[in-house]
């Protein structure tokens, strides 16, 4: 778990770096458009805008560089965790898809998954890795809400009647049997 | 209590061991208070852990919350009122099982409670 939560407190600070990096270059972006609309004529700007220096190309390609390495991370899922559930899921017989933002998809049979969202820069330190488990979509809970919700405490899940799924958060330790329940809860549900 | 029905209690065993050390033990013990509602210090006191460790306050109960296993209210930014979910199926089942047949443990807990208010 400490390794979990170095790469995960890592992962923020380096998130927070490249986010204060792009507003910084955002501002100057700003200031530059600004100056060169009104040419108000500061001498420090002024002796800039004359100079070979190709600022703008720089700070472009700069902000496309932080831009695509903030996607790249809200995108990635820390290697040690993804090859951690892809084993575990692999052995159980499911298959697991990569989503957007720190998503995986769990998919247990042709017409039965459910994903799994990290959180992983919720906090610094301590319980810095959360897992949100939410089902399918399933059909027909407002027909029989009570088999809904019966069934969702059975086994500990949160019905989520408006959505129509079962969630939970958990923690990596509890993962595992987390989401055998998450499969029973809906194999039941569907059954 | 009401006659026990095996396919519940196998229910209550695997969820609640799907469950941290953690949260087993806030829930053992919230059930064995029952019908009392708890704050945050009291809970980590009687569950073992310093008061200031601040264990309890980095979302493990909003998460059993979200369960609806436990219901939280926030008496003040500072005070939670903690305590288990009687409405919940499994829950009144394990209240039931404790009441029933957790008299010595309940005295234990209430022992650690009243310890913690003098103190306080």
């Amino acid at each position: 778990m400490n390794k979990i939560q170095s790469i995960a407190k890592r992962d923020y600070l380096l998130l927070k770096g490249l986010e204060i990096g792009l507003v910084a270059l955002g501002i100057t972006l700003l200031i530059l458009s600004i100056n060169a609309i009104l040419n108000p004529g500061i001498p420090l700007m002024a002796k800039i805008i004359p100079a070979t220096v190709p600022v703008f190309e720089i700070v472009l390609a700069a902000s496309g560089a932080t831009c695509s390495t903030m996607i790249w991370r809200w995108y990635r899922i820390p290697p040690q965790i993804q090859t951690n559930l892809s084993t575990y899921f692999t052995e159980l017989g499911y298959s697991t898809k990569k989503g957007l933002f720190h998503t995986l998809k769990v998919q247990i049979s042709d017409d039965l998954h459910f994903k799994i969202k990290l959180q992983l820069h919720k906090r610094t330190s301590g319980e810095s890795c959360i897992f949100k488990l939410e089902s399918m979509q399933l059909p027909l809970v407002q027909k029989n809400p009570a088999r809904f919700k019966q069934i969702a405490e059975q086994f500990f899940l949160n019905p989520n009647s408006n959505q129509q799924t079962f969630t939970t958060t958990c923690e990596l330790e509890e993962i595992h049997l987390r989401s055998l329940l998450m499969t029973q809860a809906l194999e039941q549900y569907l059954n | 209590m009401s006659s026990l029905d095996s396919k519940e209690v196998y229910d209550l065993m695997v969820a609640f061991s799907s469950y941290t050390e953690l949260k087993r033990k806030i829930l053992l013990c919230l059930v064995h208070v029952y019908p009392r509602a708890v704050s945050g210090a009291q809970l980590s006191a009687m569950i073992g852990y310093s008061g200031q460790a601040r264990t309890l306050y980095r979302g493990v109960l909003e998460r059993l919350q979200a369960d609806k296993v436990i219901l939280l209210d926030k008496l003040t930014p500072k005070l939670y009122s903690i305590r288990i979910n009687h409405n919940q199926r499994l829950m009144k089942l394990l209240v039931e099982l404790s009441q029933a047949h957790g008299a010595q443990l309940k005295a234990n807990y209430t022992s650690l409670l009243k310890r913690g208010e003098k103190n306080e």
